[in-house]
């Protein structure tokens, strides 16, 4: 006589099952034993406790049987010990039970026993566990419980099943009471929205910042809701530009209390219906001001440098053009000497200019021209440079022209910069510089500067980071600040173009650099 | 007086910068205008209004009144809002920067960055707004 606790996981399922089984419940089950059946399928204020001692006082007056209950701790010891009034006296049977390790919790909990105890009135005992639980009921009778067996069956399965809604409960609480402190530690604002962008869920540094409750916030919209109105567009905006990625934006903010303060939001996709967005707004206030003093300490240092520099090179420049006679040795100290101010002068403008992109303050100025033009004049003004190091520069221009649309001085920084670098970087071989047309319908002017240097070491996308270096300071004998790339990514990017890097250490690197063509030119 | 034969154009730097303000005094020592010296807001337009200042030169890190309230200051005074001013300073860049926007709105007729040009470049430039 197996009972078999498949752990349907489909509740209705059971649930069909069960009904099957009251309906062909023995006749001599009585009234209130089916009304406890039901009960125990219906009414969650029924506790389990309460459940097991009316069985007790039930089941034999309807099945002539004994019950007991008990459960087990996790040493195999027993805690919480029931039975109706005229189970065998339970010392013995519990010892018979230990003796015959049935106590055990090792035992494969979907498997039931019969056994037959001698004397007394009672033969046999089996011991059913009730699955997703620590119960176990005893049933003990004088005879072979035959079709009564169905009765237990549903019996222990009505019970399995309760269990497991509390325990889903529990745990559901449990996750809910977790999500509740971790998100009211948090020191972010969080929001989750609805397809319709109205709000399910704030915590409780999102309820100080607008200064509201989620009671008050629930099932509103947020841009009803926002305490910046200023802003209102902002966010609806960004959050109908969502797609599978995340996305992130800036907002600054005047609080009455603190003054500016500046946010960074996020916003990702969560996927459900009822809980598609999450917005997280971290304060970034303290990090701007830092970044700001940073680049004013930038701006006064520079300024600071330059003027003692513009001395320095003001007077070499007068020595040099002066009447006075001078020896070849001293020239020639003159000249190593203005080389150094422009080298000084090169990287001061280098740590002003990328302080300026980061702080925004570049502007860009575009005008039409060939870029076959401007990218052979930048080259050519390296011919010497490249002469003395003993490489190969060459320039291949597009056959035909290729008018952009772009910042001229700007554009011609990010040349001088890549062959400025391609130059330090390569001792032996060749720099070409190629112009081409990109893309399918041919709408990008691309610029690639190949070498045959040392390459990059380590992640090659990185070599975009400000102060990032690419070699150790005891290979290459040129030295600069590790910001050239920084500005000429800032510069591409800021004008819509495109940058791109392949390199091999020890072969070489190639940059290609590729902006749309200026519309209204075929 | 001068030590100049030709003492048609007077040109009136502000800076107070001793090393700047020797070089340029240097420099310009050859030229066919003589250099009139400031070294603060207040003694700039003082000068400004005695007359004959042809060329203004004005940086803009000066102590007390910054550059930029001097020019605001000069353009409002009908004697010295005729003259022309170039901004002069070494903070900031020559190409498209707020600083340059900001003095060519209050009348500057240009920008330049001390740094970005030798003695000889900034006397070219000097005579080119005289002429």
């Amino acid at each position: 006589m197996r009972i078999n606790i498949s752990d349907s996981v489909n509740p209705l399922v059971a649930w069909e099952r069960l009904i099957n089984h009251v309906n062909t419940l023995p006749r001599k089950t009585t009234q209130e034993l089916r009304e406890l059946f039901w009960q125990l399928a219906s009414d969650p204020a029924l506790e389990t406790k309460e459940a097991m001692l009316k069985l007790a006082v039930l089941l034999p007056r309807s099945l002539m049987v004994n019950f007991a209950c008990f459960t087990l701790s996790q040493n195999d010891k027993v805690v919480d010990f029931l039975s109706s009034a005229s189970f065998p006296t339970t010392r013995n049977v519990l010892t018979k039970l230990e003796q015959q390790q049935l106590l055990s919790q090792k035992r494969p909990l979907a498997k039931d026993m019969t056994i037959k105890l001698h004397r007394n009135s009672c033969q046999y005992l089996i011991i059913i566990p009730v699955a997703g639980s620590q119960w176990r009921l005893i049933i003990a009778s004088n005879h072979e419980l035959a079709g009564d067996f169905r009765f237990f069956q549903s019996l222990v399965r009505l019970l399995a099943w309760r269990f497991r809604s509390d325990n889903l409960q529990h745990k559901l609480a449990q996750s809910e009471n977790r999500l509740q402190l971790l998100s009211n530690n948090l020191n972010e604002g969080m929001i989750v929205l609805d397809a319709k962008y109205r709000v399910v869920l704030v915590n409780r540094y999102t309820e100080e910042l607008f200064g509201s409750t989620l009671l008050k916030l629930l099932g509103r919209p947020i841009s009803e809701v926002l305490p910046w109105p200023e802003d209102r567009e902002l966010f609806s905006r960004n959050l109908e530009k969502l797609t599978s990625k995340k996305i992130e934006f800036g907002l600054k903010v005047m609080s009455p209390k603190k003054g500016w303060q500046f946010f960074n939001v996020t916003i990702n996709h969560l996927g459900s219906l009822e809980e598609k967005y999450l917005l997280i707004l971290r304060d970034v206030t303290h990090f701007k001001a830092l970044e700001q003093r940073k680049n004013e300490f930038i701006s006064i240092a520079t300024h600071e440098l330059r003027t003692p520099l513009t001395a320095v090179a003001g007077y070499l420049n007068l020595l040099q053009k002066t009447d006075i006679a001078l020896n070849e040795k001293s020239r020639r100290y003159l000249d190593r000497a203005v080389q150094a101010t422009e080298r000084l002068a090169r990287l001061s403008e280098d740590l002003l200019r990328a302080s300026q992109v980061e702080e925004d303050r570049i502007t860009f100025n575009p005008v039409q021209f060939d870029l076959n033009q401007l990218v052979s004049k930048v080259t050519k003004e390296f011919d010497q440079r490249a002469w003395h190091k003993g490489l190969i520069l060459s320039v291949k221009p597009y056959p035909d022209k290729l008018l952009v649309s772009l910042d001229q001085q700007r554009t011609e920084q990010i040349f001088t910069n890549l062959l400025d670098n391609a130059i330090k970087y390569t001792y032996l071989g060749s720099i070409k510089v190629t112009v081409d047309l990109l893309g399918d319908e041919a709408k990008l002017a691309a610029v690639t500067v190949a070498d045959t240097g040392l390459g990059i070491n380590g992640r090659v996308d990185r070599v975009f980071e400000k102060f990032h270096r690419a070699h150790s300071p005891e290979k290459v004998k040129e030295m600069g600040a590790g910001l050239g790339l920084f500005i000429v990514k800032s510069y591409v990017d800021k004008q819509g173009g495109k940058i791109t890097v392949r390199s091999r250490p020890g072969r070489g690197s190639s940059f290609t650099v590729s902006f749309p063509i200026a519309k209204g030119v075929v | 007086m001068a030590h100049n034969t030709n003492q048609m154009f007077k040109v009136l730097l502000v800076e107070d910068d001793p090393l700047l303000t020797e070089l340029y005094a240097e420099r310009f020592k050859e030229e066919s205008f003589s250099l009139v010296i400031a070294t603060n807001g207040k003694e700039g337009l003082q000068l400004a209004k005695k007359g004959d200042i042809k060329l203004i030169l004005l940086d803009v890190l000066l102590p007390e009144m910054n550059g930029f309230e001097v020019l605001r200051r000069l353009k409002k005074d009908i004697n010295t809002r005729d003259i022309p001013v170039i901004v002069l300073t070494n903070l900031g860049s020559e190409q498209s920067d707020k600083d340059k926007d900001l003095a060519l709105s209050l009348g500057a007729i240009d920008y330049l960055v001390k740094s970005y040009h030798n003695p000889d470049e900034l006397t070219e430039i000097v005579n080119k707004r005289l002429a």
